[in-house]
């Protein structure tokens, strides 16, 4: 009888011991290993970093509009808060595109590093492309950080050459968090260039102006480093570049010369989804907005005097249709409606199934044209210009000196986000619309530099701000 | 760790023997009681320095085994004073005992262990249920509310049922939780589960007056045994158990009362109201006799046929009445003791449709299986049903709110037809066109929870010497949620009405095996050991459906409508820990102890899985000295000290993990992947190394007597939730403040203070006796060090944290009264102007909502049967925000107001407070409340002093009981919240909503009422 009583509490207290396990599981969300775990996985992961570029943080809507209301493209005609400090280039004012970036940035770390181990399922070709397109995308948020926040090689004000710290390995716990100095432009260029030219490699060549180039590609890696090669003054790999695009994939501008509302109708979304020259276009669906606070901050919303409920606070500057109406053959000049307030640019319709929902094209193959034009100069860049203007309806022809280069790239990619960067790139003052009361800001001005945020500056050691914040 | 425990349980076990005598006698005798001569079953009567003793059998016999020379028998039993008889040649020893009036014997149960209070190092405070018996509170939280120093207990809602806040010894975490961790019968219960129709309190399974007695371990030496979630305090709750007394004792208990709201506010009637409107347009330059103007809207002040009025306040309040019925029986023999409760409680509540209903049954179960073996059960089993109203609800349509705020000319009802009407009639836009009495009638808001709180436990004793014993807890609780708002209220009629219902169960278990050693040597020597494992996992999980458009408003199951959302959730842990405990003290008089804890716990990362944590303490009973023996008035004299390290816990489940989720929006038609959390695997407990001084006394024959505790709590390695580096490229803040941040252990609060509990007899001449008892608690709360470099922590432009204040305070605007000349309200600039247009910069910190005094008075007056109870509690040196005046005492929009707001500035030279009366509140654009932030206007001083309960009772003498066949016959009458002394604004200064458990607002919460019952005891 004792006997059995003490097997009944030796069994009782095994029992209780035998209890030892600590791993829990959080039912509501999917852990890294299984996340991570097929080339499926990582195709979501991509998919959410190609999301974040319509953000309007960043192409959505920032990276269209300021970079032309920072210069003298836009003016600002109704006063809701927005853009107020941009317009003026008030100090703490401009593009902030840091944090959103960051988190894109690492998505594509994690595709570019972790993708090929051989624990992930899925096949090697599968994997080349979804690393290639990880790479593109990562050029591509570095080139927009570095051309935000720095000066580019060659044109540095007090020889400040820092860009953005070169964060390239993936954040999977907090212990991978590095706080890293911001690395040089130079540096930044280069890892660019090194992506751009590891996906040329792994990308495939898309059909323009199709939903194909919702994803990347080998020429839009291509237009996209002849573009990082301008900018870094590199003329001969840009031209280069440039040219490839042209002859690359048999595209080719939309030819207004043939039909004349041709060009007028490439932004009609209803009818072309997919702008024709778009070599890379980001595709907006219904999920991707929640509620009204997509349609308010659609560019839509923003640039046009629309019925259902647009804010419309920015038409085209003075300065830009007195431009435009130099050459009284261009069809771009029909691309603006007179309202009230002002005339709107017929640009961003916003005509998609969703309304004041569309498509944003990000590299269009008439850069290309215009890249060309600049690199070779005048003279051997005559003919990319003058192509361009023809197809625009521009019968007389021009030498692609740098102003007449720049002058047709304000025109061809007006609310497109260029205009700033064109500016800076060179090293030129910007120029501001009458209308914003302002003169001109000097190149060597600090504020052609935004600030990097405060938070961010609070939280390192090694960061250091842009001259003149502190 | 296991192998071990298991190789030394079986090698104690082999050396199980009894102890021979050479020559052996045998001494008897019986035990009675001194109070009414009645045997005493159950005393221990032990051979002094050896185990070998027996037990007082139902007659109150005993008999035992002795060495032919000498000896000393000691008697011992709970509750009544332990005496030592030298057997000297005796064969026949009697003995009278004598209840224990004394302090000296009282045991502490500490958990796995009880422990005597005398021998006690650690800070402990007790409650028994003859303090609380009767009170008519649903949970023993409230039930002990300024009973125990260094406890701070307040009602977080006058709900029935509803949340109380326990602070033990200060706050001492910040973004972790500061609730105390509570043990009934063993059972460590969850603090989540219940419903959230109603203020739920985890309590509530328990019913009060089935508890024993309630321990609350204060220090570190009294509560490092458990470890990681001790920093917060612990309460062990026992509830009650048999007795060997032969016959089954039956106690029937019925309580009636009402309660009562009482201090609400005086609101105006609908003449005043519109007055008011008509003064608010005059003011802002309009005619109130215009088209559309306040005449038409509220009616013409001079003409009362152009307005109804309706009283809200008393609409949505009533007396409301609550019922108690209780049953008990216990009894038992040798072998076998019981304890059998149950209960119904059925409490209205002060707001109309809000109440409280509870069935508790209770069997506790204890059996000595052998002379070695004994099992142990304690089952309960509650169904709780709670009708709720928004319980503290920050809806300004709430009762709360809305009662004060509706507008007095709009009637609720057509008293034509009876029906419930729009509101407001005149169909201008007010609280969201919510007709509140409409809502409480028509809405449902039922929360119905079925709950166990059981364990079950057994104990051998292997030798005289050592035992081992085991215990499973589970506390189980299934709720069900029905939230039905009919289409036949105007508000919900556009969806069609909707129907939502949520399904919970939250499972915890725990288990424990501990082995008990006890044994003195050489008389002197005292030696108690014990090692312990313990393993623990709750898991809580729900389902949710929701469904609208329903063709009837009659209909209340989802599958009447359409489905509308469905949803649900899953959380656990687990934790696991190993324990040991040494106590030791010669001869009752150095005393020394030392506990230490090995914790692993699920919620750290793996590199900071396990935790140690420990406390040491010493004491000296200097009443036991040779040099003391003069001092015959001193009957103990203490001191004691002790130290110890303690962890919190209370975080988040899954803290840890990195995990991935989909991101907004889609791409090329597929989902999108992010991660939402990353993981820290470096988190770990946060760390509370506390220090207590203490002195026990008690003198002049144990009529005074006291317990003086200085102490000093450092929270370290605190849980926060710190920004990380963005361009680390992960977003971890919450869905519209994108700033990345983690859970980190960083910075420092510093709690100290002195609790002081003193009590005794006053006076006690003839049959007239006066007991009273006190208790006092100083506490000083202080953040000492915060993330970084920076001493402030803000909430957008507010700062939240400050080093050098406490962890919750009120950063307002100083207001300084209103312009004499002009209406206009003003406050001072931070460097000491006026201005009338003031920032966020102008703030400051004006007060702090933790008291910095807080305790209890009891009173006992009895004379011969009658018996007066008088308890009062306090807390001082804390404030409130008064956030309900912000609506009601508003200088413009379409809330009914305060009535005091008649004295608003009217024509230059007014002296007043109250600014300008205008249509919007603003003047020349500022608005006059500096709603932004704030200002001292409505911060109230939250000091109070409240005669709590008074109970007089009276007791039927024994001998006419006896000629009817009763043990006892009382009745009584009771009151609670019966007077209040206070500054306070507001209505209750108890009754604050919550921010870390002290409270800083006043708005939307739920006040309590004034309670009267009588009530009648019955003992078979």
């Amino acid at each position: 009888m004792k006997s059995i009583k003490l097997i009944i509490i030796l069994i009782s207290s095994a029992f209780i011991f035998g209890c030892d396990d600590l791993d829990v599981v959080d039912k509501s969300a999917l852990p890294t290993d299984v996340a991570l775990q097929d080339v499926q996985g990582y195709q979501t992961v991509l998919n959410s970093a190609y999301e974040s570029v319509n953000d309007f943080g960043y192409y959505g809507q920032t990276m269209m509009i300021g970079p032309e209301i920072l210069a003298d493209n836009m003016e600002l005609i109704q006063l809701t808060g927005r853009y107020e400090l941009e317009y003026v280039n008030a100090v703490n004012s401009g593009i902030n595109i840091w944090f959103n970036r960051y988190i894109a940035i690492n998505e594509c770390n994690i595709i570019i590093e972790t993708i090929d181990d051989e624990s992930v399922a899925g096949s090697v070709d599968e994997k080349a492309r979804l690393r290639g397109e990880a790479l593109f995308l990562r050029a591509l948020f570095y080139h927009d950080l570095a051309r935000v926040y720095g000066y580019e090689p060659g044109r540095e004000v007090d020889n400040f050459n820092l860009a953005v710290p070169l964060v390239v390995t993936p954040t999977l716990g907090l212990t991978d968090i590095e706080d890293l100095p911001r690395a040089s432009n130079v540096e930044v260029y280069t890892q660019i260039k090194a992506d751009l030219n590891a996906a040329i490699g792994l990308l495939q060549d898309v059909t323009p102006g199709t939903t194909e180039t919702r994803f990347a590609s080998r020429n839009a890696a291509r237009l996209l480093l002849a573009r990082v090669h301008l900018y870094e003054g590199d003329d001969t790999q840009a031209a280069a570049f440039a040219q490839q695009v042209i002859i690359g994939d048999g595209s080719d501008l939309v030819q207004d010369s043939l039909n004349l509302n041709l060009y007028f109708d490439s932004f009609n979304d209803a009818s072309l989804p997919f702008h024709p020259e778009s070599l890379f276009e980001s595709e907006l669906q219904g999920p991707d907005w929640s509620g009204v606070d997509g349609a308010n901050n659609s560019l839509h919303s923003l640039l046009m005097n629309d019925g259902g409920g647009s804010q419309f606070i920015i038409s085209p500057s003075a300065e830009l249709i007195a431009e435009i109406e130099t050459e009284s053959e261009d069809v771009r000049r029909d691309l603006f409606n007179v309202e009230t307030l002002g005339l709107e640019y017929n640009k961003w319709r916003g005509a998609s199934s969703v309304p004041f929902q569309e498509n944003i094209p990000i590299l269009r193959l008439s850069e290309a044209y215009l890249i060309a034009a600049e690199a070779l100069g005048p003279g051997p860049g005559d003919a990319f210009l003058n192509a361009l203007r023809l197809e625009r309806g521009i019968t007389t022809e021009v030498p692609a000196t740098l102003d007449n280069v720049l002058r047709e790239k304000r025109i061809e990619f007006m609310a497109e986000g260029h205009r700033w960067f064109d500016l800076k790139r060179n090293g030129f003052d910007i120029p501001k619309p009458a209308a914003s009361g302002e003169t001109s800001l000097l190149y060597t001005d600090f504020r052609i530099l935004p600030r990097i945020p405060q938070s961010e500056i609070n939280l390192s050691d090694q960061l250091v701000n842009n001259p003149g914040y502190n | 760790m296991k192998k071990f425990l298991l190789l030394s349980f079986m090698l104690m076990s082999t050396f199980a023997s009894g102890n021979l005598w050479a020559q052996e006698r045998t001494v008897s005798g019986k035990v009675t009681s001194v109070e009414d001569g009645s045997s005493l079953p159950g005393v221990n009567v032990i051979l002094k320095g050896t185990t070998s003793g027996a037990v007082t059998d139902i007659d109150g016999n005993y008999n035992l085994t002795v060495p032919s020379e000498g000896g000393t028998l000691v008697f011992s039993f709970i509750g009544l004073a332990s005496e030592e008889v030298d057997i000297g040649a005796r064969s026949v020893i009697d003995l009278s005992m004598s209840p224990d009036v004394q302090q000296l014997s009282e045991v502490i149960v500490t958990g796995y262990s009880n422990e005597l209070k005398r021998k006690l190092t650690g800070s402990a405070a007790s409650v028994k249920a003859e303090e609380i018996e009767y009170l008519p509170m649903q949970s023993l939280d409230r039930a002990i509310q300024g009973r125990a120093a260094g406890t701070q207990i307040s009602a977080a809602t006058g709900q029935p049922g509803g949340a109380v806040n326990i602070r033990i010894r200060g706050i001492g975490s910040i973004n972790s939780g500061n609730d105390p961790l509570i043990i009934i019968d063993g059972v460590q219960v969850a603090s989540l589960g219940g419903t959230t129709q109603a203020s739920q309190n985890p309590l509530n399974s328990i019913n009060p007056n089935d508890i024993e007695s309630i321990d609350i371990l204060k220090d570190a030496a009294a509560s490092a045994i458990y470890g990681a979630q001790a920093a917060n305090g612990v309460i062990v709750v026992t509830t009650k158990s048999g007795n060997k007394g032969g016959q089954t004792k039956i106690d029937i208990t019925y309580q009636e009362g009402i309660n009562e709201p009482f201090n609400l506010y005086d609101v105006l009637n609908a003449q005043q109201y519109a007055d008011v409107r008509a003064q608010q347009e005059i003011n802002s330059g309009l005619d109130p006799a215009r088209a559309g103007g306040s005449f038409e809207l509220f009616g013409d002040p001079s003409d009362p046929s152009t307005f109804d009025n309706q009283d809200w306040v008393d609409l949505m309040f009533q007396d409301a009445r609550f019922r108690t019925i209780d049953l008990s029986m216990n009894g038992g023999n040798d072998k076998t003791t019981f304890f059998f409760g149950a209960s119904y409680n059925l409490n209205e509540g002060q707001i109309i449709e809000s109440e409280f209903e509870r069935f508790t049954g209770r069997l506790n179960l204890s059996h000595r299986a052998t002379d070695n073996l004994s099992l142990n059960a304690k089952l309960s089993i509650t169904h709780l049903k709670q009708f709720g109203t928004i319980s503290n609800g920050n809806f300004v349509n709430g009762p709360f709110i809305g009662a004060f705020s509706s507008i007095p000319s709009s009637l609720a009802v057509n008293p034509e037809t009876g029906e419930f009407n729009p509101y407001p009639t005149n169909g201008i836009n007010h609280l969201f066109g919510y007709n509140i009495f409409h809502g409480v009638n028509e809405e449902i808001r039922e929360g119905r929870t079925f709950q166990t709180v059981s364990s079950v436990g057994a104990t051998y004793q292997i030798i005289p010497s050592l035992s081992i014993s085991g215990l499973v807890g589970i506390d189980l609780s299934m709720n069900r949620d029905d939230n039905n708002r009919p289409r036949s209220i105007p508000v919900f009629a556009g969806e069609g009405g909707s129907v939502f219902i949520n399904n919970r169960r939250t499972l915890n278990v725990n288990g424990n095996v501990n082995l008990n050693y006890n044994k003195t040597w050489n008389e002197v020597h005292n030696f108690k050991a014990l090692i312990g494992y313990e393993y623990k996992f709750e898991e809580r999980e729900g389902a949710n459906l929701r469904a609208n458009q329903f063709s009837n408003a009659f209909f209340r199951l989802p599958g009447d409508g359409l489905p509308d959302d469905v949803g649900g959730f899953f959380q656990e842990y687990k934790r696991l820990g190993f324990f040991g405990k040494v106590d030791y003290d010669y001869n009752d008089r150095y005393l020394a102890s030392f506990t230490l804890r090995r914790d692993g716990h699920s919620r750290f990362g793996s590199k900071n899985q396990y935790g140690t944590f420990y406390a040491g303490s010493v004491g000296w009973r200097i009443s036991e000295e040779s040099f003391m023996s003069g001092l015959d008035f001193v009957n103990d004299l203490k001191i004691r000290a002790s130290y110890g390290v303690l962890g919190n816990a209370e975080i988040g489940n899954f803290e840890t993990l990195t995990s991935f989720s989909n991101a907004t929006g889609q791409y090329a038609a597929q989902t999108t992947l992010t991660i939402d959390q990353l993981g820290n695997d470096e988190i770990t407990w946060e760390e509370e190394e506390a220090i207590n001084l203490g002195i026990d006394f008690s003198v002049l024959n144990d009529r005074v007597y006291g317990t003086i505790d200085v102490w000093r709590t450092n929270n370290n390695e605190l849980l926060f939730d710190v920004p990380f580096l963005q361009s680390g490229g992960v977003n971890s803040g919450t869905a519209g403040d994108p700033e990345a941040s983690i859970v980190q252990n960083v910075g420092s609060v510093r709690n100290q203070g002195i609790d002081i509990e003193v009590g005794g007899v006053v006076m006690d001449k003839g049959d007239f006796k006066w007991n009273s008892s006190f208790n006092l608690s100083f506490l000083e709360n202080e953040v000492t060090d915060l993330t970084g470099e920076s001493d402030t922590i803000f909430d957008g432009s507010i700062p939240t944290l400050i080093v050098g204040q406490p962890v919750s305070f009120f950063y307002l605007l100083d207001y300084a009264g209103v312009n004499p000349a002009n209406g206009r309200a003003m406050t001072r600039t931070a460097d000491g102007g006026l201005t009338y247009n003031p920032g966020f910069e102008d703030g400051r910190v004006v007060g702090d909502p933790i008291p910095n005094q807080f305790g209890g008075w009891t009173n006992t007056f009895t004379y011969k049967g009658i018996t007066l109870d008088i308890f009062f509690q306090f807390q001082l040196g804390n404030e409130s925000f008064l956030g309900d005046l912000y609506n009601i005492l508003d200088n413009g929009g379409n809330d009914n107001r305060r009535t005091d707001i008649l004295n608003s500035w009217d024509e230059p030279g007014d002296l007043t407070n109250y600014p300008q009366l205008t249509t919007n509140g603003n003047i020349l654009g500022v608005d006059q409340e500096f709603g932004f932030i704030g200002s001292t206007r409505f911060l109230s001083d939250a000091s109070y002093v409240r005669l709590k309960t008074l109970t007089l009772s009276y007791d039927f003498p024994k001998s006419i009981l006896e000629k009817v066949g009763l043990r006892n016959f009382r009745v009584f009458a009771q009151g609670v919240n019966l007077i209040t002394w206070t500054e306070f604004d507001g209505i209750d200064p108890e009754v604050v909503a919550n921010n870390n458990g002290t409270g800083t607002s006043s708005f939307g919460t739920f006040p309590l009422g004034r309670m009267y019952s009588i009530g009648v005891n019955l003992g078979l």
